[in-house]
């Protein structure tokens, strides 16, 4: 199959739309500020004060952080969708999200997180790593669509009611309400911290995966085929494993659980690449991000002062496209 | 046995498996039939809401009830009449789906505790005084402690001991505590109880549907609503003296410090979870009354919404002042505080941070903390306001 549009030209589009959803997520937020003066306030701190500081501090995070995120969601669902050769496995949808958030609830509630702050990424990756293996374990190495599917739910289901019973066990009355921050994300008022905090981990998981692009080419042919090629399958499997539970694991950690960007991009980017994984990767990593990116400005125009969750809108674009998968995977079965 | 239609406890029965056994062997043994009538239909009825403990909870309390004194025939007519009841049971018995069966046994049960007729606490003039009063809310907690007569009151709320919650920790001590939970206040036999308008709804219900008076006291947003709880908290306790000295005191206070001459200030108030309080809260007459203008208020928000911390940053308000509440048990809720924009606003802003108990209810206490508020900001930069101990104006 061959891509209707050349990738170099693909990448390129892609990156300028990534870069000018950076600028819009920048210009977006409940204070008015003038275009001119929050770019001035951002560049060379030469604004008021107030003004540099919401540009710097409170902006600035935010969208480094759905740029990051996003990519993460996206290039760990096209390495998923890659590795178990499968078009429904995405972080969300395996449970690995959900791990992660139930990671960083035991990290930030027992109050180790701020005792050691890198306590917090750690935690949740080393629970993303275990929902990786368990939903393996579950689905068996044959991993076929519903199988996995059916694993990723009961890794989901359990960790968000631990997550639950963590935040109800907690005496703040507060704890409780962030429930809904943890199962559906938000990018809300995070700081530099975070982004000091979470970008080295997903950074560290984009190296392993980027590794990964002869590999799954590979794959495609079938694992034998892909093993006489002489690929190494359990360091594609270390890799894609430990790529994704790092990045995510940090991802989720400063921003809750965001569903479906790891599905749908590398669907929608798939066609345009010509279905070969290796250039999917990176394809899936900017459309993600971009679409992360939308998504937040989205969630602040529609409703500025009630801090509407991100997962909410991901899943009403995500959910009917989901379904439309299952139809279009059975079909395809049958 | 007098003829009950069954038609919703049969449908009941295959839902919930293991508990009508139970209770029907308690039913038999201990209640007459015309008590089970009632009982046992209201009791399917709220099992179907997914209400089983608090049914089982009824239930015994009625059976000791009745084990310890003969029927009153007051109490009696408050039961819900079973037919009113078993019309709606067999309206039900088509729904099939259990969501919508749930949606609906929810939705008429609060039509039959609207036709069911509640206690009312009517306290003629010439009755006598409550003896034994029991407080389920930490904001009538405080009020009671304040008003009633020694001996008069029994039991407050185990949360009037918490000092992170109560100004008045110390004093509650001498009193039994009650967790609010509708078994244990009836076994105090109060001659009175006094609710909160938050105060979970289901047990207050419940003590009403028993035969006790209860007397709900309105959420306070103004010094009005308190005044006028304060004079009804009077009314009730039959110490409208007490409660009078503690309003004029009170307003005789407010007047000295609103004598003071300073310019006006603006101020904020940051709840967790980056919430405020603008118009119509009682925080928000607290902060006038300390002659700051809202920064909420100005920004058009009402009652307790969420302030952007950008729109606060731009705002920059005189004054900050923060919660100190749950800081040993850390949620993301109080994340707001330490965020590194807040920080900076620190070098033109100052902060104050105020413990929660303070804030909670609505008492003559509020005068020291409208009192250290207004002098928060102007001695240094920062200012700590914890809680003003336990000390009460009498």
């Amino acid at each position: 199959m061959t891509a209707p549009v050349p990738y170099t030209l693909l990448i390129g589009m892609l990156s300028a739309l990534v870069g000018l959803l950076f600028a819009g997520s920048l210009l977006t937020g409940p204070a008015a500020i003038g275009f001119t003066d929050s770019l001035i306030a951002l560049v060379s701190g030469q604004s008021s004060d107030a003004v540099v500081l919401v540009m710097r501090e409170i902006r600035l995070p935010r969208a480094i952080l759905g740029l990051m995120i996003g990519a993460s969601l996206g290039l760990t669902g096209a390495a998923l969708q890659g590795y178990l050769r499968n078009p429904l496995a995405e972080p969300a949808l395996l449970g690995i999200s959900a791990s992660a958030s139930l990671g960083a609830v035991l990290a930030i509630y027992t109050g180790l997180a701020a005792i050691l702050p890198l306590s917090l990424p750690i935690l949740a990756l080393l629970a993303a790593i275990i929902a990786v293996f368990v939903v393996r374990l579950l689905a068996g190495s044959r991993s076929d669509v519903a199988t996995l599917i059916l694993a990723g739910v009961a890794v989901t289901s359990f960790a968000g009611a631990m997550t639950a019973l963590a935040l109800n066990l907690s005496p703040n009355p507060f704890a409780a309400l962030e429930i809904v921050f943890w199962m559906l994300g938000s990018l809300a008022d995070r700081s530099m911290a975070d982004v000091w905090l979470a970008s080295p981990f997903m950074l560290a998981g984009w190296m392993m995966i980027a590794g990964l692009g002869r590999a799954l080419d590979a794959l495609t042919l079938g694992e034998a085929t892909a093993r006489s090629l002489g690929i190494r399958l359990d360091r594609v499997q270390a890799l894609a494993v430990f790529g994704t539970a790092v990045s995510v694991g940090a991802a989720t950690s400063v921003s809750g659980a965001i569903g479906f960007i790891g599905l749908i991009v590398p669907h929608l980017m798939r066609p345009l690449v010509g279905a070969r994984p290796s250039r999917l990767l990176l394809a899936s990593a900017l459309a993600g991000a971009a679409m992360l990116l939308a998504a937040d400005i989205a969630v602040r125009l529609i409703s500025p002062d009630t801090d509407l969750k991100i997962g909410v809108l991901t899943a009403l674009v995500g959910a009917p496209f989901f379904l439309w998968l299952i139809i279009k995977t059975r079909r395809s079965v049958l | 046995m007098s003829p009950i239609p069954r038609a919703g406890c049969a449908l009941e029965r295959m839902s919930v498996v293991a508990t009508p056994s139970v209770n029907e062997a308690r039913a038999d043994r201990w209640i007459p039939t015309q008590g089970r009538q009632a009982i046992t239909s209201t009791d399917c009825h709220r099992r179907r809401a997914n209400v089983l403990r608090r049914a089982l909870q009824e239930l015994t309390l009625q059976r000791d009830r009745l084990r310890s004194r003969p029927l009153n025939p007051a109490a009696k007519g408050k039961l819900v009449p079973a037919r009113r009841v078993n019309a709606f049971h067999i309206s039900l018995g088509a729904l099939r789906s259990t969501r919508l069966a749930l949606l609906a046994s929810t939705f008429s049960f609060l039509l039959v505790s609207a036709v069911s007729p509640g206690a009312a606490p009517t306290q003629g003039e010439g009755a006598s005084p409550p003896r034994r009063v029991v407080s389920m809310n930490l904001c009538t907690d405080q009020l009671a402690m304040m008003i009633a007569a020694p001996g008069q009151l029994y039991s407050v709320s185990s949360l009037a001991r918490d000092p992170a919650m109560s100004l008045m920790a110390n004093q509650a001590r001498a009193f039994r505590p009650n967790h609010g939970l509708a078994e244990e206040v009836f076994s105090m036999q109060p001659d009175l109880i006094l609710v909160g308008s938050m105060t979970t709804r289901a047990t207050v219900a419940m003590l009403k549907r028993l035969g006790f008076p209860v007397v709900e006291l309105p959420f306070e947003t103004s010094f009005d609503d308190m005044r006028a709880n304060i004079r009804l908290m009077g009314e009730v306790l039959h110490q409208t003296d007490r409660a009078n000295r503690l309003i004029e005191q009170f307003d005789a206070d407010l007047n000295r410090l609103q004598q003071v001459q300073a310019p006006r200030r603006t101020a904020v108030l940051l709840h967790p979870h980056s919430y405020t309080s603008g118009t119509g809260t009682l925080a928000n007459e607290i902060l006038n009354a300390a002659r700051y203008d809202n920064v909420a208020e100005r920004l058009g928000l009402s009652s307790v919404s969420k302030l952007p911390l950008e729109q606060l940053v731009l705002a920059a308000p005189d004054l900050v002042v923060t919660d100190s509440a749950w800081e040993e048990a850390p949620a993301l809720a109080q994340k707001t505080f330490s965020h590194p924009a807040l920080l900076a606003l620190e070098a033109t802003s100052a902060k104050a941070v105020s413990a929660t108990n303070r804030w909670i209810c609505a008492t003559p206490q509020l005068i020291d903390l409208i009192a250290d508020l207004s002098k928060a900001g102007r001695v240094g930069n920062k200012s700590s306001m914890s809680s003003a101990g336990s000390g009460t104006r009498q």
